[in-house]
């Protein structure tokens, strides 16, 4: 069951893929909005049903392990895509930009698309016992910690690609593309929202690690990024509220943040440490 | 005085701090960093940089020392840093007192009249009779929640209007918070107590010494693993003990460990341990009887071996007792115990001898008789008792608080004036605080009602594209 929505959540994925670029070709030539409309309608569907199936894969893992499933890369990875997906649908109900909806799809197909090379490289087997060493056993803290961390990322990838959109406009606004003022709105709105939660994933995990390892905070690799990337978003915060930073400043302050979530996400690559655990 | 008061109080200065902060942090999780035990000590400093940094950095590898770059959250440039950006946040938060109590309380109808008159007010023109545009405002702002207060001068009427006052007080939360943290943290680190090698052999009771006056005594340790090999659970059974008194006894586990008072026992690591007994063998006295913990780890000729000792000073022996490599020793046989005897503790005394006794058997070594009995295990505790612990909790909660408070509670400040027009009513309004998304969007709202009245200009806002 897991392989179906997996696959079906890739395939889903790929489809939102080709039909943003048809949209975006078609939105730049000028067609007219009809042809753009039964696309938009297309792509909203395909996003509705990856996110179903996105859940569908959480939800059958979670029952098949007996735990979240949030302890490898390919599980992250996964929650991530859907943190995408679902907040993607949200933003999408306030401000009805499927550009930016379905640009934030390929975010995640990217991260599927992993899931799907540590699958066919055999780092991770889906089939194989989940079994959580003591460290991970404390399922609260475990489910809680890192979906935050999902939902939050998950604000923040469309937060960066509203921003890349934004920046593409800087010499000139594109009238076929969302407008930039609204983008940096939306932008901003992503980071109200996923700041307090990086920042509750901060908190859990300190509150984790001191019934864990007996210490709230150790200077972990892993640890250590994410209160980088809680600088950057907090530098942007601060620019923003107290400086009035609008616009391109923010845009790039936006897109390096996000570089430092992905650095963050794939630092169990490269870091040792005490989330050394996490690898696959 | 003021100069340097209007240094640490500036924003600027304050994201310096912490664009410089976040740089330095990042150095400390790309480059490798000095576990805390080799920090302490010179010699194990520089044996680290031997043999871990220079193969990973080459020659830049005295540059990144003498930077400090390889102890990073213990260097002076952190400390520095963190210093700075406290002092920069104490100095903010006592600079913002009185404005925020003037925020909290509402703007007043002299600044609310100088900010209308200030050319970035919005004014609109609306048939509604100003009578009607007074209903309609109030509905507006009664719909939403605010207070409102309104005063008249003359034909004009004007509104303050104001909703969720206590998000100012939001960002002077997060701000404390911080404070509260260092704080926390700085008495965490000077008045708690933590040892995190406390180790016990099965069987045996271990003092935990001062201030507590309280013994651990390991009844049973057991490593449990899955299928795969993979460790599924480690638990020590445990009881403490006060004047020989059983005070408290339970299981510890890794994320549940035992308290007791402040003190918390964290299980942290384990080994294996012997249990062997030491006798005259003349007169058959027992000279000592328990278990051994082979806790300290050695690599030599290529093998891992794990050590304990035993101090036997009134027959002037001190003994190493070591387990056989895993996976095959060529020097101690498998389940045997290697013996080597100093006539006196190391490293001042001399290696005598050693002997290798196959566990369950015995050996005789100057007049002792030498009988390991059992392979057991010993496990690792981390104390700790952090009387900081509690105001960095309440600094976390402290610093959510605010964040809610601020992002989704937003101060709403929105000051409106009416008055009678030829063509119906005159209607100026302005929001505070324009550098707020929440403001805008709200000032935005309130022109949309505004221009559902009858509005004449400026132009109703147009619809947004959906792309």
């Amino acid at each position: 069951m897991q392989a179906i929505f997996f696959w079906g959540s890739l395939l889903a994925l790929g489809l939102i893929f080709l039909l943003l670029v048809a949209y975006f070709l078609t939105l730049r030539s000028n067609k007219g909005m009809e042809a753009g409309a039964t696309l938009r309608q297309t792509m909203m569907g395909m996003l509705v049903l990856s996110f179903v199936l996105l859940s569908g894969l959480i939800i059958t893992r979670w029952v098949d392990t007996g735990h979240g499933p949030f302890t490898s890369m390919w599980e992250f990875a996964v929650a991530f895509a859907w943190g995408i997906i679902g907040l993607g649908l949200l933003y999408w109900m306030r401000y009805r930009l499927m550009l930016v909806t379905g640009a934030s799809a390929v975010v995640a197909l990217a991260l599927i698309g992993f899931g799907a090379y540590l699958f066919a490289t055999g780092e991770f087997d889906p089939s194989a016992p989940s079994d959580l060493v003591p460290a991970l056993q404390q399922s609260f803290l475990l489910s809680t910690h890192v979906a935050a961390a999902a939902l939050s990322y998950g604000a923040f990838a469309i937060g960066f690609v509203a921003s890349i959109m934004f920046l593409s406009q800087r010499k000139q606004a594109k009238p076929w593309m969302p407008a930039p003022e609204t983008l940096d709105r939306l932008s901003y709105h992503t980071v109200i929202v996923g700041f307090p939660l990086l920042t509750l994933v901060i908190i859990l995990g300190a509150i984790w690690a001191e019934y864990s390892w007996g210490r709230y905070w150790s200077w972990d690799p892993k640890e250590t990024a994410a209160l980088v990337t809680w600088f950057f978003y907090a530098a942007y915060l601060h620019t923003r509220v107290l400086k009035g930073w609008q616009g391109v400043r923010s845009a790039w302050l936006l897109v390096i943040a996000f570089l430092a979530v992905i650095f963050t996400f794939f630092g169990n690559y490269f870091f040792e440490g005490l989330h050394a655990f996490e690898v696959v | 005085m003021n100069a340097v008061l209007r240094f640490f109080s500036s924003v600027r200065v304050a994201l310096w701090i912490i664009l410089l902060l976040a740089i330095v942090s990042l150095s400390g999780t790309l480059l490798r960093q000095m576990p805390p035990v080799v920090a302490a000590d010179p010699e194990l400093v520089q044996l680290w940089l031997e043999q871990v940094a220079r193969p990973a950095y080459g020659g830049l590898t005295g540059v990144l020392d003498f930077l400090g770059l390889f102890d990073v959250f213990h260097s002076p440039v952190f400390l520095v840093l963190g210093s700075l950006l406290i002092v920069s946040i104490t100095v903010c938060s006592l600079k913002r007192w009185p404005s925020l109590i003037k925020i909290s309380r509402g703007v007043d109808s002299e600044d609310a009249l100088r900010l209308l008159d200030k050319g970035h007010a919005t004014r609109a023109t609306s048939r509604l009779s100003a009578g009607d545009g007074v209903a309609a405002i109030e509905n507006f702002f009664t719909k939403r929640s605010y207070r409102l207060r309104h005063l008249s001068s003359g034909e004009v009427k004007l509104f303050l209007a104001d909703k969720n006052r206590l998000a100012p007080w939001g960002t002077y939360a997060i701000h404390l918070s911080l404070i509260l943290l260092i704080a926390g943290y700085l008495v965490g680190s000077y008045s708690g107590y933590s040892n995190d090698s406390f180790i016990v052999a099965e069987g045996e009771t271990r003092d935990i010494g001062a201030p507590y006056g309280i013994s651990v005594h390991l009844e049973s340790f057991e490593d449990e693993y899955y299928a795969t090999g993979a460790p599924k659970d480690y638990r020590a059974q445990v009881q403490l003990l006060s004047a020989g008194v059983v005070i408290k006894e339970g299981l510890i586990r890794v994320n549940y460990p035992m308290e007791y008072g402040g003190l918390r026992i964290y299980q942290s690591f384990f080994g294996s341990a012997v249990r062997i007994g030491v006798a005259n063998s003349s007169s058959g006295v027992e000279v000592f009887n328990g278990s051994i913990a082979l806790a300290d780890g050695f690599a030599a000729e290529g093998y891992q071996r794990f050590s304990g000792t035993l101090d036997l000073n009134a027959q002037n022996l001190f003994v190493y007792l070591i387990s056989p490599a895993a996976g095959g020793d060529p020097v101690i046989p498998a389940d045997s115990i290697r013996l080597e005897f100093y006539d006196g503790e190391q490293p001042e005394g001399q290696f005598i001898d050693f002997i290798n006794i196959p566990i369950g058997q015995h050996a005789e070594f100057q007049g002792l008789v030498f009988s390991p009995e059992e392979m057991t295990q010993f496990s690792g505790f981390q104390l700790r008792e952090d009387p900081g612990l509690g105001l960095v909790w309440a600094s976390l909660a402290l610093f959510m608080l605010g964040l809610v408070l601020v992002f989704y509670f937003p101060h709403r400040q929105i000051i409106v004036s009416i008055k009678p027009d030829t063509k119906g009513s005159r209607i100026s309004f302005t929001a505070l605080g324009k550098k707020n998304q929440s403001a805008i969007e709200e000032m935005e709202a309130f022109g949309r009602a505004v221009a559902a009245t009858g509005q004449i200009a400026p132009k109703t806002p147009g619809k947004e594209n959906m792309n």
